[in-house]
């Protein structure tokens, strides 16, 4: 792995409220400022439906917050034209809490999509893929469709596609929650390298393998960061 | 991990983009199948009734260029008259003629139902060549009321060969039952499947116009038949000389024919038009519902692969492709079954909605001839209306918020 220079980020009085069905709005990230350094290692840990998933979605530029605002490296990301968040974004990476892949496209496929717009040709993506499902311990599922495997074989697909293009910022949503002690100390391995490597990371965890890894560990509860 | 995240040229992205594009033809089976179905249904009549419409002009053409240089009736006070059989031997003597064939034409009710039909009576050796018998035998030299009969006219009366055709006609000379001795159909132009055929003394029987006949089909020596023409018409009269009043000759010239062809085809094709304008009507909202099939899951999978890096202009190629593939396999498709059902299946069961008069299984070959235009032209259409459908709906996953995309 070459070493490379990580992104920073930064959460400034976010706030993502959501409509519910009476008309009210429920606040899952209720004012959260939080800032992370370039190749910092910080954990969010908190209770189910605490907001970590909303926050990490916020954090990685793919949900919009409702007042806030988010730093990529220093730039605000509701200030600049969609294409050019979409570039910004690019050295990011994300593993989604439930592993969401496309259905019916081959597992190798699904963790190399990153890469066609990109103009990377397939043969090479194969290739690229096969090795990142490798250090995941899924070279056995290659050619399978993500329909056929285990909730947290997916898992581990989605993290082998955020790996894949070396991303400088990655997040990952429990990347854990749904391993067996090895498979989950391969996973933890896994992102501990990308880190040793330069990438900035934020994990959202109750794994205390993780959190033991950690730099920095904060907690959420109802919308808001309780403790550093 | 070496770095993967630099472009390789423009070229080499679109490539990539439509070849995930093509793929998801395959994922999104629904859409795919529902898709291809509404675009068969728009462009298959289309194809079907302009391959119709487009036979019928070559055969039309094709029976003028074989036809007579020209066509001789005769008016009396304006108004078509028969004319006397005298008037073949005037016309044959004319300098440049080198043949002349009478037809008795004559329209009469048939069957219990009174049908109403067209009775030809020409001299046995000069039936077009296309009347081919099928069952039986052409009608005799000498024996009266002998009929050789289109298929589709046969069968719309339930007549077969051996067949005496009851309360025919009647006339001075009392009731005269004829037989049908003939059926004729498969391989005969459209026009000849609805008529009988029979000896011009029967027709003039049946027209009570005996010793008269209705037209005159001349051929010319070559370069003779604007000299022809302009001698007939200069005719006092075709009736024995000195009889008032007298009866002028009408000549109709090949190219008049043309003229008057291109008219009525351009009438009949506008009506071809009108199943196509009825499946577009059908098609819009179909296809527009159609891309609204499996939306929720191509919803999730846009916000998806924007989560990992695609532009919207990527998703929007994407889509593109895919709808662009799911018209090109509608139209293949379409034509293809056109193809079969006119060619192998001699358009049973759509002959009838854009032939009148034709049976559900046609006893004459559908005259048909595929063209390009209305394949492509259908491919346009059905192209523009499925890209605004999906182009819509991708716009509407790719520029939401990923995660708002993905639930
Ligand atoms: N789309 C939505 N609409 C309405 N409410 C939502 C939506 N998404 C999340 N919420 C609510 O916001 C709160 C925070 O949700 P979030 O998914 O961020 O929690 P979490 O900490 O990730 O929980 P878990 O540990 O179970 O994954 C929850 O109460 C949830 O019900
Ligand atoms: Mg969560």
């Amino acid at each position: 792995m070459t070493a490379q220079t990580g992104l920073s980020v930064e959460a400034r009085e976010v706030r993502r409220e959501f409509a519910v069905r009476d008309g009210t709005a429920v606040a899952a990230v209720a004012g959260v400022s939080l800032s992370v350094a370039a190749g910092a290692f910080v954990a969010v840990r908190g209770r189910s439906g605490s907001g970590k998933t909303t926050l990490l979605a916020l954090l990685a530029g793919l949900d919009h917050p409702t007042s806030g605002s988010v730093l990529l490296d220093g730039v605000d990301l509701a200030r600049v034209s969609r294409a050019e968040r979409t570039r910004r974004l690019r050295p990011t990476g994300i593993v989604f809490q439930n592993g969401a892949a496309v259905p019916r496209l081959p597992v190798w496929e699904n963790v190399s999509i990153g890469l066609v717009p990109l103009g990377v040709p397939m043969a090479e993506r194969r290739q690229l893929a096969e090795a990142a499902l490798e250090t995941v311990a899924l070279q056995h599922v290659v050619a399978r469709r993500p329909e056929a495997l285990s909730a947290g074989e997916r898992q581990r697909a989605a993290l082998a596609r955020a790996l894949l293009h070396s991303p400088r910022l990655l997040f990952a949503d429990e990347p854990t929650s749904n391993l067996d002690p090895e498979s989950a100390e391969i996973v933890c391995d896994v992102l501990a390298g990308a880190h040793a490597s330069g990438a900035t990371l934020v994990v959202a965890s109750h794994d205390e393998r993780m959190l033991a890894r950690a730099a920095r560990v904060v907690e959420m509860r109802e919308g808001r960061l309780v403790s550093e | 991990m070496r770095n993967v995240g630099a472009s390789r040229g423009a070229l080499r992205v679109v490539a990539a983009i439509a070849r995930s594009g093509a793929s998801a033809v395959s994922l999104h089976r629904l859409r795919t199948v529902s898709t291809v179905l509404c675009v068969v249904a728009i462009v298959l009549p289309y194809v079907v009734g302009s391959g119709i419409a487009a036979g019928l002009r070559a055969d039309m053409v094709a029976a003028v260029d074989a036809g007579p240089d020209l066509h001789v009736t005769t008016l009396r006070f304006g108004r078509p008259a028969p004319m006397p059989e005298s008037a073949i031997a005037v016309v044959a003597d004319l300098p440049g003629v080198t043949s002349v064939v009478p037809r008795v034409v004559a329209e009469t009710q048939l069957g219990t139902r009174g049908e109403s039909a067209v009775v030809v009576g020409v001299p046995r050796d000069s039936l077009p060549a296309h009347v081919s018998v099928m069952d039986g035998r052409l009608f005799a030299p000498n024996a009266p009321n002998e009929l050789v009969m289109g298929h589709d006219l046969a069968a719309r009366l339930g007549l077969k060969v051996g067949d005496a055709v009851p309360p025919f006609y009647r006339n001075e000379s009392g009731e005269r039952v004829s037989r049908v001795v003939g059926v004729f159909g498969a391989g005969a132009p459209l026009w000849a499947s609805q008529v009988i055929f029979t000896s011009i003394e029967t027709a003039q029987t049946i027209s009570a116009e005996e010793s008269a006949v209705t037209s005159l089909l001349v051929t010319c020596q070559p370069n003779y038949r604007d000299a022809v023409a302009e001698r007939l018409r200069a005719l006092p009269t075709l009736g024995p000389p000195g009889i008032r009043p007298a009866l002028r000759a009408r000549v109709t010239t090949r190219d008049d024919l043309y003229a008057l062809l291109a008219r009525r085809l351009l009438d009949r094709e506008t009506l071809f038009q009108l199943p196509f304008i009825l499946a577009f009507a059908i098609g819009i909202p179909l296809v527009l519902v159609t891309s609204g099939v499996g939306l929720a899951e191509r919803r999730r999978e846009a916000g998806l692969l924007r989560a990992v890096g695609w532009s919207v202009d990527a998703l929007l190629l994407r889509s593109l492709v895919e709808g662009a593939l799911l018209t090109l396999i509608g139209t293949s498709l379409s034509v293809l079954i056109a193809f079969v059902w006119l060619d192998l299946a001699n358009g049973a069961g759509i002959a009838p909605v854009l032939l009148p008069g034709a049976a559900r299984m046609p006893g004459f070959r559908v005259p048909w001839q595929m063209l390009p235009i209305p394949a492509l032209l259908g491919l346009a259409v059905t192209s523009v209306l499925v890209f605004a459908g999906s182009t819509w709906s991708t716009w509407r996953a790719a520029t939401a918020p990923p995660a708002e995309a993905m639930r």
